[in-house]
């Protein structure tokens, strides 16, 4: 077949917001209020794709507000300033302070704002103490949809992925985005553009969904803005293993951590994870949401090789569990359940009943540790700025809400700063004057994108494809970039990663020539994306030669204040990337500058 | 242990008719879903077939990665495949096809 040609659709809107989750509809929300012209670009569906939508729609605020809210069981001890400082801590001083002050003030006021919609929309809400809620994940879908239906100044375009922003000058004014059905680009010229594309999720064992390929970090990071914080991956211990059409159900964490009758956890050989466990820590998961990041670093003192996600198998054990506090918590969990999901043994779209069914055949539950969320995104200031004008950021995309840990809900940050993202773009958007398109540089990202269809000697059934790099890549993150790093494995996988980059993916070109749902075409597109968050994920990881929140190195146990206590920032250097220092709002809560043994003692002196 | 499995192929692009491609999978073992085994054929035999994959909650939560397998249809993601026994897998719906297994609007 001869040359492709891709056709071309112009777009124009005063705000252009990518995504279709909660970070974009509550940016969209926001400035479609104050009147601006908005188009929503979105990967997948709205309300259908993205990370909220399998969340387990959990979501928190402080407990002061959520009583004044209407909540009489809310702890009312959990104030606005005693949320501050738990997320400060819990990020190990990562967080920009201004930002977590913008969290705590707004949190009440958009959780309440969606939950509300979902009542009036006749969705079930149910508090949950401390100072939270939950609600189904198919209710936070369908709130997100209903919010953008709402304004007719929200245009929407679905299923088209956005590929590279489009920068004029100094300035952002654009994007461009292939629609995946038909092959067409929307050609998009906005006055300001909002980042909202959630997060980069690169490992083989997976609880996220697709989406998170951090193509919203890597079209940041090619149009000049920086990431910040790359090291730091949420893992989440205790998602299954199996059964296999279960296999990335988060349904066993959940249990876990909802504090029903709670199963012994052991490691293959038997040991039991938590023997050897500091007891007051332990404690404190039970009282805080420090839950995952405790049982994270005893599970992983347990593993014997070392840290890739999903490889090494935990099981909860639940044959000492007394028969009636096993029964009393299923019926807890199913009521719960039927509640919010009506049906029976369902959550989410998922039939739980097997994991029950292996409990009655006397079967542990078989787990791994997989990744949930990414603390690390785009650098952005109070405003939801990036450091590139007209660009603003939002949600898992962005970063400098949690910084080491997310100890709080990462529903609720997304209602937070989308909301202000959208407010503080539209208002730019508002005042500045409209640019042209740099015709030059949309040229150069067109082409870009139609070489991957050119004749290539990589395409086609050779020795390798987009999916077999693919497999390379993720073996490289596990490696490289899990659970427990040392300077070795971090530094061969960043080797690796360059590698694969230069010499494998920049020459691949696809074998399928076709316009209409080319999926070697959006794997290429999205392969790209992640190897270059990869390789600014393992320089930070690199750098930080000391244990931090999630990052746990074998070869730096301590947490180093006296050195660490700065963020990595990621930028382009000519064509390579480089990393710089920088330290962090820490306005309000001054950390103390001591070298703490390891996690353990950090948490000790922190929170007791 | 190897397995059939025939695919539906229609690209409107090619102007050909739709046909079903053999395939003679290699699968280390079963069970597997029926996404697994796509991207099986994808990575290991055909990286030119297509099947919903941009946006894939993975959860059976999003229901867009509906195919028929057998003539049944099932959500990939959640569905396994058990026995070795030749399959065949088509298009949720025959009249809406964008490209091989995927169709508009689901
Ligand atoms: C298993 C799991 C359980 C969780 N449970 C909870 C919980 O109980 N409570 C809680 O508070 N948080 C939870 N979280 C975290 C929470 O889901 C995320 O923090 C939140 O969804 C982030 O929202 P977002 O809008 O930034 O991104 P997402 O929800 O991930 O949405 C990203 C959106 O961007 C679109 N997109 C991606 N790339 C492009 C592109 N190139 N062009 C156009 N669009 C694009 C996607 O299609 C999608 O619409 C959980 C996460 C997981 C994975
Ligand atoms: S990918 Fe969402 S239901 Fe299968």
């Amino acid at each position: 077949m001869g040359q492709r040609v891709n056709e071309e659709i112009p777009l124009k809107t005063d705000l252009l917001v990518i995504g279709g989750s909660g970070a974009a509809s509550n940016a969209a929300v926001a400035a479609a209020k104050s009147g601006v012209d908005v188009l929503l670009v979105s990967k997948g569906k709205v309300g259908k794709s993205g990370n909220a939508i399998i969340s387990t729609s959990t979501l928190s605020i402080d407990g002061e507000t959520a009583y004044q809210l209407g909540e009489k069981k809310a702890d009312r001890s959990l104030t606005k300033n005693a949320l501050f400082q738990t997320i400060v801590k819990a990020s190990f001083y990562l967080s920009e302070q201004c930002l977590v002050q913008d969290f705590v003030e707004d949190c009440g006021k958009r959780v309440h704002e969606f939950l509300s919609l979902a009542r009036a929309m006749g969705k079930r809400v149910r508090f949950l103490a401390p100072s939270g809620w939950i609600t189904a994940n198919t209710t936070v879908g369908a709130v997100i949809r209903e919010q953008i239906r709402r304004y007719p100044n929200i245009k929407i375009i679905e299923d088209a992925m956005v590929i590279d922003l489009i920068r004029s000058g100094d300035r952002v004014n654009g994007a461009l985005a292939l629609d995946l059905y038909n092959g067409k680009f929307h050609v998009i010229h906005a006055k300001a553009v909002i980042i909202a594309s959630g997060g980069f999720q690169p490992y083989s064992f997976k609880c996220t969904s697709s989406d998170s390929t951090g193509d919203g970090m890597a079209m940041a990071l090619r149009a000049g803005a920086e990431l910040a914080d790359m090291e730091f991956q949420l893992f989440l211990p205790g998602v299954a293993l199996s059964p296999p059409h279960l296999k990335g159900s988060i349904y066993p964490f959940v249990w876990f951590a909802a504090r029903l009758a709670q199963p012994a956890i052991n490691t293959s050989s038997g040991k039991s994870v938590l023997e050897s466990a500091d007891k007051n820590i332990v404690s404190l998961g039970k009282n805080a949401k420090l839950w995952k990041l405790i049982n994270l670093y005893y599970w992983t003192k347990e593993m014997e090789c070392e840290g890739r996600p999903g490889s090494e198998e935990f099981y909860f054990d639940f044959s000492s569990v007394k028969r009636l506090s096993y029964l009393k918590s299923l019926l807890k969990m199913n009521l719960l359940l039927k509640m919010l999901y009506k049906g029976k043994w369902r959550f989410g779209g998922e039939n739980i009943r097997p994991f029950h069914d292996m409990i009655k055949q006397g079967k542990p539950w078989q787990v791994g540790i997989s990744s949930e969320y990414c603390m690390g995104g785009i650098l952005v200031d109070e405003h939801m700025k990036t450091t590139l004008e007209g660009l603003y950021a939002c949600g898992e995309a962005a970063s400098g809400l949690y910084g080491a840990f997310r100890v709080e809900s990462g529903l609720s940050e997304m209602l937070v700063q989308g909301y202000r993202a959208g407010a503080e773009a539209s208002k730019y958007a508002k005042e500045s004057q409209e640019s042209k398109l740099d015709s030059a540089y949309l040229d150069k990202i067109k082409e870009q994108v139609s070489e991957l269809v050119k004749d290539n000697l990589h395409s086609g059934r050779s020795s390798y494809n987009v999916y077999k790099l693919w497999d390379e890549l993720r073996y490289v993150a596990d490696t490289g970039l899990g659970l427990v790093r040392n300077e070795s494995d971090s530094g061969s996988a960043l080797s690796r990663v360059r590698h694969i980059g230069e010499e494998k993916i920049s020459g691949l070109r696809v074998s399928d020539r076709s316009r209409h749902y080319n999926s070697e075409l959006l794997n290429l597109l999205q392969l790209k994306n992640v190897c270059l968050c990869l390789q600014a994920s393992l320089m930070c990881s690199m750098a930080r030669k000391e244990s931090r929140g999630t990052h746990l190195r074998s070869d730096h146990v301590r947490v180093y204040n006296a050195d660490f206590l700065h963020r990595h920032v990621i930028s382009f250097k000519g064509s390579s990337l480089s990393l710089r220092k920088r330290s962090p709002d820490l306005r309000f809560m001054e950390p103390s500058r001591e070298v703490y043994k390891n996690i353990e003692e950090y948490l000790k002196k922190e929170f007791f | 242990m190897f397995m059939i499995v025939e695919v539906f192929r229609y690209d409107p692009d090619a102007g050909k008719e739709p046909y079903y491609e053999r395939y003679t999978v290699h699968v280390p073992a079963l069970p597997i879903t029926v996404k697994e085994l796509l991207e099986t054929i994808a990575k290991n035999y055909d990286p030119s077939i297509s099947f919903f994959q941009h946006s894939c909650c993975n959860h059976a939560t999003c229901k867009r990665c509906y195919v028929k397998v057998g003539g049944k249809a099932v959500l990939a993601c959640n569905t396994l495949v058990e026995s070795k026994d030749q399959i065949r897998i088509d298009p949720v719906s025959h009249d809406n096809v964008v490209k091989d297994l995927v169709v508009k609007d689901l």
